[in-house]
């Protein structure tokens, strides 16, 4: 049911904010909404969102250093694997936030991380001119012979092996040029290489040295050597220098373990800074005025006495009160169940919130979403693996609140597929004829009352018979919710007659009986009058009666749509066969690994099968209920009720653990 | 197999083929803006996905109308019937209306059902809304498929 809400306000000492609004965390009761329509919000950042991209700022640098260092956490235990995130209350976030020295830690975070960039940056430098002087290990001149002599210049070039013989003719023309192979490097395969000359030639022949440069693809290499050293010198300094770094970045492991210690530190303060940040986002929504401040909020009215003397007794200056709200607004929407029911919460949710004055379509939807969706998997093999799975899961694995309901309503599920795919004799879609004589097999086959194969248009008149039932009950819904808000005509008027008139027209087309038909007649005749009664005028009332019982053919298209049922429940049963059918067959292909062949061929089969169906009937049993169910009893789009409570993103509330 | 029986399977084919194929066209459009929803909000999936199968309906009908249509002839049961060239026709005819109607109202639920998605993402308290607008558009698909299924039976051709 939709659960009843109350407004208050909540009105305590202005120097008392952080603290009512921590409590208010604490207790996730209230809903707060702005408490004045014009109140301005705050425009500048709140400090919580600046430390927060500090701590985050904190938690990337020690990941990134636990790669750089290949500090991989132990590998967790298996059943550690499944622990999440650790859980803690409120008031440790914050005292776990308050011990760890935040400016002092970021700061020295800061300073590391500048130390790896930089070290990084020189690392990257020293290797690229490491790999330029490479080549020229051999060339036994230092820079200053580089820019040549008075009368000479060195000019060093480089080419690939198909311009060697071009390049050697057109230097061997320029009379003073004289070259030297430094070089030679081959590629893998022996057919490329490049080779690296030094020429040597007088000042006066620039131009042509210029000139084959140009012509062919030779290039000039331009070293960044200094006067004083030669290639091989450099390079031997450079791996000095390379091995220095090394030894630097070493050096920080050590303050880096010890960081990395108080990653979990980190974690809890980055969670206690978002409550924080949710505080402070809330007072945009409280008046103040010079000594005291105003909360205005809604909360369940089921909690509201108890939480007024939890308030009173933990801060007695304070007082809430209940407030008549305006006739326009709209309450936030809760929905509370009995535990049977609460799963089916998943599925609504999916919808949206029933508007708060409309009726709680989850009870009504329980039973008819088992139904189709046993329906529409329809393979108790399935069915059994998923109740196995899920309820192995509820047992030995913590859920929040969310996930919990949605794998206990799959476990229902589970149970409901057993159930239709005993009736339907389908157990993994294996032929149990086959095995006849087995005590288990006829067992199982005297369960089997339909085929779906052999009889589908008798499981499609099942179908529509399940789509019939859900439509009436859907009119007689509505008949109670207008019973409920005591409006007694329309209940009778436009529900109970339209249920009437569809039971009375089934009934005589089934049995034609001709009482049956007279009755369905009279009826159709009372909505004629009846269901134009909005209109002024005579015979647009008429009208408008007679255009009503169009509303058969929205009803007949309604019930076609359960058909897709039985679609998705012959599609279950034979892509099954199929997969048994593939197995077979490579089972007898080959001669001994055929077999270890068939079970993998079974196992990855199975599981697409279960899969893609399992999500197929999932959607279109919701499908049903949001289409031809819902809308005929609720208006929906409600408010969703959201109070100020735990928020986390590496530290979870053991309150989200709590049963369902 | 008289050429009755092949032309009547052609229908068949034909309801399962046009249908699956809008289903396709609507699915995708329906789908691509889902994604692009997710891609803002990851926490709306489950409302978007319920839009993004709506335009599978129609596939779905084809599918039936086949199944219905193999029934008829008693392909599916194994035994198939040796169908005359009008009751072959007939049936071919007979699976047109599905096939077609799905085509068109699959890919145009697709385009609808995108629009719905669009409403989620601006308001994703009134995506109900945008499931029902998308749902009037396979009435006609619905209505298509009644009509392949009471001629079928209605020929009885067994």
């Amino acid at each position: 049911m939709i659960a009843p809400m109350t407004k208050v306000n909540i009105a305590f000492p202005r120097h008392l904010t952080t603290q009512i609004l921590r409590f208010l965390q604490e207790s996730e009761l209230v809903h707060i909404i702005p408490a004045s329509t014009d109140n301005q919000p705050n425009q500048t950042t709140p400090p919580a969102t600046s430390r927060l991209a500090q701590i985050q700022f904190c938690l990337d640098f020690l990941t990134t250093v636990r790669q750089e260092f290949n500090l991989k956490p132990a590998k967790p235990k298996l059943k550690d694997r499944f622990k999440g995130n650790p859980q803690a209350s409120l008031a440790e976030l914050e005292s776990r936030l308050e011990q760890l020295n935040l400016n002092q830690k970021l700061a020295e975070i800061k300073q590391h991380n500048q130390t790896l960039a930089d070290i990084a940056i020189k690392q990257r430098e020293l290797t690229e001119e490491k790999n330029l002087l490479e080549p020229w290990a051999n060339l036994d001149i230092t820079g200053a012979y580089l820019t040549g002599t008075t009368s000479s210049q060195v000019t060093l070039i480089s080419l690939g092996f198909p311009e060697e013989s071009l390049v050697q003719k057109q230097l061997t023309a320029i009379p003073t040029a004289i070259i030297q192979e430094i070089n030679r490097q081959t590629s893998k395969n022996k057919k490329t290489g490049t080779i690296y000359w030094e020429v040597v030639a007088h000042k006066q022949d620039r131009a042509r040295l210029h000139a084959v440069l140009k012509d062919t693809n030779a290039t000039a290499i331009n070293l960044p050597l200094s006067n004083q050293q030669t290639p091989r010198q450099r390079l031997a300094q450079i791996k000095q220098l390379l091995q220095d770094l090394k030894k630097q970045r070493h050096n920080l492991l050590q303050p880096a373990r010890q960081l990395l210690k108080l990653e979990l530190e980190f974690k809890y303060s980055y969670d206690a800074l978002l409550h924080q940040q949710e505080r402070e986002r809330a007072q945009d929504q409280i008046i103040f005025l010079a000594t005291s401040a105003l909360i205005a909020g809604w909360l369940p009215r089921k909690f509201l006495r108890s939480f007024q003397k939890q308030l009173r007794s933990a801060y007695p200056s304070a007082y809430l009160s209940e407030v008549t709200p305006q006739p326009n607004e709209r309450p936030p929407v809760a929905l509370h169940n009995s535990s049977a029911i609460k799963p089916f919460e998943a599925v609504t949710d999916l919808y949206g919130k029933p508007a708060y004055h409309d009726l709680d379509p989850t009870p009504f939807l329980s039973l008819f979403f088992l139904i189709s969706f046993g329906l529409a998997l329809s393979d108790a093999g399935y069915g059994f693996v998923m109740a196995t799975l899920t309820a192995l899961t509820l047992k030995f694995i913590p859920l929040k609140r969310d996930l919990k309901k949605m794998i206990k309503l799959l476990m229902y599920t589970g149970f409901s597929t057993m159930v239709f795919g005993a009736l339907m004799g389908s157990w993994f879609s294996i032929d149990l004829a086959k095995f006849s004589p087995n005590p288990l097999a006829d067992l199982l086959l005297k369960l089997k009352i339909l085929d779906p194969i052999s009889q589908p248009i008798t499981l499609l008149f099942v179908a529509f018979a399940i789509g019939l039932v859900q439509l009436l009950s859907a009119r007689l819904i509505k008949a109670y919710d207008y019973y409920r808000q005591g409006r007694i005509k329309e209940a009778l008027l436009d529900e109970v007659s339209w249920f009437t008139f569809i039971s009375l027209l089934l009934a005589w087309i089934y049995t034609d009986n001709q009482i049956l038909l007279w009755l369905t007649i009279a009826n159709a005749t009372l909505l004629v009058f009846t269901q134009g009664r909005q209109q002024k005028n005579i015979f647009v009332k008429f009208g408008s009666g007679l255009i009503s019982l169009y509303g058969l053919i929205n009803f007949m298209s309604d019930t076609l749509s359960y058909a897709r049922l039985l679609a998705l429940g012959l599609a279950t049963g034979i892509i099954g066969l199929v997969v048994n059918l593939m197995a077979d067959l490579v089972s007898h292909s080959f001669p001994i690994i055929g077999l270890v062949l068939a079970a993998v061929v079974l196992i990855i089969g199975h599981v697409f099968n279960l899969g893609i169906n399992a999500l197929g009937a999932f959607i279109h049993s919701g499908r049903l209920q949001f289409v031809e169910f819902f809308p005929k009893f609720i208006e929906g789009g409600g408010l969703a009720y959201k109070p100020l409570g735990r928020v986390g993103k590496y530290v979870d509330s053991p309150q989200e653990f709590s049963s369902i | 197999m008289t050429y009755g029986l092949f032309i009547a399977l052609a229908g068949a084919a034909i309801a399962a083929i046009l249908a699956g194929i809008g289903s396709i066209f609507g699915v995708r459009t329906a789908a691509q803006a889902s994604a692009g929803v997710v891609s803002e909000d990851p926490d709306k999936f489950g409302k978007v996905l319920i839009l993004t199968a709506l335009p599978g309906s129609q596939g779905i009908y084809g599918f039936l109308a086949a199944i219905i249509i193999s029934n008829a002839t008693g392909i599916l049961s194994g035994s198939p019937l040796d169908l005359s060239l009008q009751q072959g026709w007939a049936v071919l005819a007979a699976a047109l209306p599905c096939a077609l109607t799905c085509l068109f109202s699959g890919i145009y639920q697709g385009k609808v059902a995108a629009a719905g998605v669009n409403i989620t993402a601006k308001k994703p308290d009134a995506s109900g809304k945008g499931v029902i607008l998308s749902a009037i558009v396979e009435t006609y698909a619905v209505l298509g498929l009644l009509v392949t299924i009471l001629i079928v039976n209605g020929l009885n051709l067994s």
